[in-house]
C-alpha cells in the first residue's frame, strides 16, 4: 500500500516536478474525502434497494435456467422467455404427434373422427375410423413412409397425390441419378460462399467500435495496451478500437450453425 | 487504499501468482468474498464497497467541476450495482471500472448541458467558494484543490481528463488510455504537455509574486486564460 510520501515521490519522479506533484496530491486529498453522512445515507439506501432487486432477479433467472437446462438444452433468456419457449415446443410437439397419428389413422376413434372433421374444413382428407377410405389415391402405397416425419417429399404427396408412388430405391443405383422425391434438402446453402462475412456480422463488428457502454469485464492488462508501436503514437490520436471477434469468420471457419431458412436451396427451383 | 500487487504481475487484471504474499492473498480473498456477498445483496458488503468507491467517484467528478457531482455519482453507483454480477477482478479493477463509468457519465452530462439553451448569465461553476471569514478553509483550499483549480483552465479537455484520471483517480497509464479511448503513448504525451503547462503557469505566478514583493495566495490570484470563455 502506497503511503502519501511514496505516492508523492512516485508522482514527482514521473512529472519531474516536486512542487507540482505536491499540488496535485494536495488537490487529491481535498476532493477525495469521505462522503458526507446525509449523502452517503441517501445513496446507500438507493444502492441497497437496487442491489436487493437485482439479486432477487438474478436468483430467479438462475433458478429458471437451471430447471430448464435439465429439460432442454436451451440456455439464456429470462424465466418468462424460457417458459414461453418450453410451452411453444411442447405445443408444437403435440400438434406434430397428433397430426401424424391422425394421418395414419391410429388415433382413437372419437379423436380420429374429430380431427378428420376439422381437417376436412381445410380441404385435407384424413382417414375416418369407420368411414370410407381416404380419397387420396395411392395413399396406401406409401405406407412405409408414413409416420416418418423426416421422410422427404411427404408434403408433396398431399399436393399431387396422383404422382405419389413407392420410390424405387434401386433406380439411383442403376442410372446414377437420384429422383427428386428422395433427395433430402441440403442443410447447407451452396450460394453462400464459405468464409465470407455476412452483412449482419459486419454490422456487429462495426457497432463494437463505438464506446457507448462500459463493459465490466475488467480493464485490459497493461501488457495488452503497451504493445510495440503503441507508445509512439501521435498525441491526441484516438486509440484503435478493441479487436472485435471477426477472427471467427476466417475463410477456414466452419459455417454458422443456424443458417437462414430463406437461403436454403429450393429443390423445385432446380 | 489500493491493494498491493504481488511481484510477478505486471498490470491490472492479472491473476495472482502462487508466490504472492500471504497478506495480499488474504486481502484479495476478502475482497472477492465481499464482492460475492454484494452480488447477493448483502447490505454490509455494499456499505463497504460504497465507502471504497464513492469518495473516488465524487472526488473525480468534483475535480472535473461538475455542478451536480453527487447526483451523477449516484447514477454511476446504480450502474455499478446493476452490472456488478458481470464484473470480475480485484479492487483496483473495480475502481478503474467505476471511474470509467464515471468518466462516461461526465461526458454525457457535459453533452446534455451543451444541448441545453444557456440560462441568462449563469455563472460557470469554476471555483470552489472559499469563505473569507474561514481562514482554515481558505488555507486548505489554497494548499489543495483551490490552488490547482485555476490552473486546470489552462489545459485542454483531453489534458485535463488524463491528468485528473491519473492523479485524482490514481490510475495507471494503461487504464487512463482505456478509459479515454487513446493509446498509452498518446496519454503519456498529453500528461507531459499538461505538466509543462502547469509548471509554466506556476513559474509565471512566482514571477508575479516576486515582482509585487509580497506573497499572494495562489488560489485567489486571477488567472487569465486564453481558452476559458
Amino acid at each position: 500500500m502506497d503511503t502519501a510520501e511514496e505516492r508523492q515521490q512516485r508522482l514527482a519522479r514521473e512529472l519531474g516536478d516536486d512542487e507540482l506533484a505536491g499540488i496535485l496530491l494536495a488537490a487529491r486529498a481535498e476532493v477525495v474525502r469521505p462522503v458526507p453522512a446525509p449523502v452517503a445515507d441517501r445513496q446507500l439506501r438507493a444502492v441497497l434497494t437496487v442491489a436487493g432487486a437485482t439479486a432477487a432477479t438474478l436468483a430467479a433467472t438462475a433458478t429458471a435456467a437451471t430447471g430448464a437446462a435439465a429439460a432442454t438444452s436451451a440456455g439464456g433468456g429470462g424465466a418468462l422467455l424460457l417458459g414461453a419457449k418450453i410451452a411453444a415446443a411442447v405445443g408444437a410437439a403435440a400438434v406434430v404427434t397428433t397430426g401424424g397419428m391422425a394421418a395414419t389413422g391410429t388415433l382413437p376413434d372419437p379423436a380420429q373422427t374429430m380431427v378428420a372433421d376439422v381437417a376436412e374444413r381445410i380441404s385435407v382428407e384424413l382417414p375416418r375410423p369407420d368411414g370410407p377410405p381416404s380419397g387420396v389415391p395411392g395413399l396406401d402405397d406409401v405406407e412405409p413412409l408414413r409416420g416418418r416425419e423426416d421422410a422427404p417429399g411427404q408434403h408433396r404427396r398431399e399436393e399431387t397425390p396422383a404422382d405419389v408412388q413407392e420410390p424405387d430405391i434401386d433406380q439411383p443405383a442403376r442410372d446414377g441419378l437420384v429422383p427428386p422425391d428422395v433427395v433430402p434438402e441440403s442443410p447447407i446453402p451452396d450460394e453462400q460462399p464459405w468464409g465470407s462475412v455476412p452483412p449482419e456480422a459486419k454490422a456487429r463488428s462495426g457497432a463494437s467500435e463505438t464506446r457507448s457502454e462500459v463493459p465490466p469485464d475488467g480493464p485490459a492488462s497493461g501488457d495488452e495496451l503497451s504493445e510495440p508501436g503503441a507508445a509512439d503514437a501521435d498525441p491526441g490520436e484516438d486509440a484503435a478500437p478493441p479487436a472485435s471477434d471477426e477472427g471467427d469468420l476466417t475463410p477456414d471457419a466452419p459455417p454458422p450453425p443456424d443458417l437462414p431458412a430463406e437461403r436454403a436451396p429450393d429443390p423445385a427451383a432446380r | 487504499m489500493s491493494c498491493e500487487r504481488p511481484s510477478g504481475t505486471s498490470a491490472f487484471g492479472q491473476r495472482w501468482v502462487a508466490e504472492a504474499k500471504a497478506p495480499v492473498m488474504t486481502e484479495a480473498a476478502g475482497f472477492q468474498g465481499r464482492l460475492a456477498a454484494a452480488r447477493d445483496g448483502d447490505a454490509t458488503a455494499w456499505s463497504e464497497l460504497y465507502h471504497d468507491i464513492a469518495p473516488l467517484v465524487i472526488g473525480y467528478l468534483r475535480s472535473q467541476r461538475l455542478p451536480d457531482a453527487e447526483d451523477v455519482a449516484g447514477e454511476v453507483l446504480l450502474e455499478v450495482v446493476r452490472d456488478l454480477h458481470r464484473f470480475e477482478g480485484d479492487l483496483d479493477n473495480l475502481r478503474s471500472w467505476v471511474l470509467a463509468i464515471a468518466h462516461h457519465r461526465l461526458l454525457d452530462s457535459r453533452r446534455k448541458a451543451a444541448r441545453r439553451p444557456p440560462a441568462a448569465e449563469e455563472p460557470t461553476p469554476q471555483r470552489t467558494p472559499v469563505a473569507e471569514d474561514d481562514p482554515e478553509a481558505e488555507t486548505i483550499s489554497a494548499l489543495g484543490f483551490g490552488r490547482l483549480e485555476p490552473l486546470l483552465d489552462e489545459l485542454t479537455e483531453d489534458q485535463r481528463h488524463v491528468l485528473l484520471l491519473r492523479v485524482i483517480g490514481d490510475l495507471p497509464i494503461a487504464e487512463v488510455a482505456r478509459i479515454t479511448g487513446k493509446r498509452p503513448g498518446a496519454v503519456k504525451q498529453l500528461q507531459r504537455r499538461a505538466t509543462e503547462t502547469l509548471r509554466r503557469r506556476l513559474e509565471d505566478r512566482d514571477d508575479e509574486v516576486s515582482s509585487h514583493g509580497r506573497k499572494v495566495p495562489r488560489a485567489i490570484t486571477p488567472v487569465r486564460s486564453a481558452r476559458s470563455p
